[in-house]
């Protein structure tokens, strides 16, 4: 069995840190130049119109961020199947996406889920053609931009 | 990814914003709250198993894209479809006039079945 590089470090975002400012807005109050009371009265008015609408954003349930393998697994699934194995998680658990298994959690981005999970059932022929497509712009347009002698 | 990266914990998502593709690169650092077993379990989009990790992976990437996971909130499945496929996206709101009058001649019911059969099709209230 050919043996598979393990990567020594782990990639970390520095762009997209695991701190709260990722998961709320940081604070724009304490930005150079921008006096709090708009800022205070933008909030109202969006606490005003979007109250009802949207499940208050739970912040303080993430108590930390954390790599797969801290994750839990949860048992089931055909039985017996992982008790030789350790189970871990993977990016795309049997190859395939399964629309059926993807949970919103505590996030009011049900439109993005629900995206999600349809993208995630098609198939692939019809996103191949898409992605064809879009090949062939781009190529027109590096084509062009040598026809033109840049 | 190939694999000589394999295993760092970088993911490239790609999403069709404005006209372009946008790729965008996360770490596998996944908000998460207390689960059992010393264990923690994702906070927002997972996977009910808990096998996979592609759904928190996107949803941290258009997450990224915005700015904050709460910026991701409320929006419109039409957009989400057409921002992850590059495919063009159309809504139909059935308490139309128009709806209203293909739904009573029976001509939505052929126009939805052929979205079905044809393209992806989602529904949201």
């Amino acid at each position: 069995m050919p043996m598979v590089p393990v990567a020594r470090f782990k990639f970390v975002d520095s762009t997209f840190p695991a701190i709260e400012s990722s998961l709320v807005p940081s604070n724009w109050a304490s930005l150079p130049g921008i006096s709090t009371l708009p800022v205070r009265l933008w909030r109202a008015v969006r606490v005003h119109l979007r109250g009802d609408l949207c499940a208050p954003f739970q912040v303080n349930t993430v108590v930390k961020w954390v790599r797969p393998n801290q994750l839990e697994i949860k048992p089931g699934g055909p039985a017996g199947a992982d008790s030789a194995t350790v189970a871990t998680v993977e990016l795309l658990h049997g190859g395939a996406a399964d629309s059926a298994d993807v949970r919103q959690g505590n996030l009011g981005d049900c439109w993005l889920v629900s995206a999600l999970c349809v993208v995630a059932g098609c198939a692939n022929d019809n996103y191949l053609g898409q992605v064809r497509s879009m090949l062939v712009f781009v190529w027109s347009w590096v084509t062009a931009v040598w026809l033109s002698g840049f | 990814m190939n694999k000589q990266t394999e295993g760092c914990g970088a993911y490239v998502v790609r999403f069709f914003i404005g006209g372009t593709w946008k790729s965008v690169i996360v770490d596998d650092l996944i908000p998460a709250v207390r689960g059992t077993g010393g264990r923690f379990r994702p906070a927002f989009a997972h996977s009910g198993s808990g096998r996979s990790l592609w759904p928190a992976i996107v949803e941290k990437a258009y997450a990224k894209l915005c700015g904050s996971y709460q910026a991701v909130t409320g929006g419109y499945v039409h957009v989400g479809m057409a921002e992850m496929t590059g495919g063009v996206a159309e809504r139909l709101d059935l308490f139309d006039d128009d709806a209203q009058t293909a739904l009573a001649d029976g001509s939505l019911w052929a126009q939805v079945k052929g979205y079905f059969d044809a393209v992806r099709c989602n529904c949201s209230i």
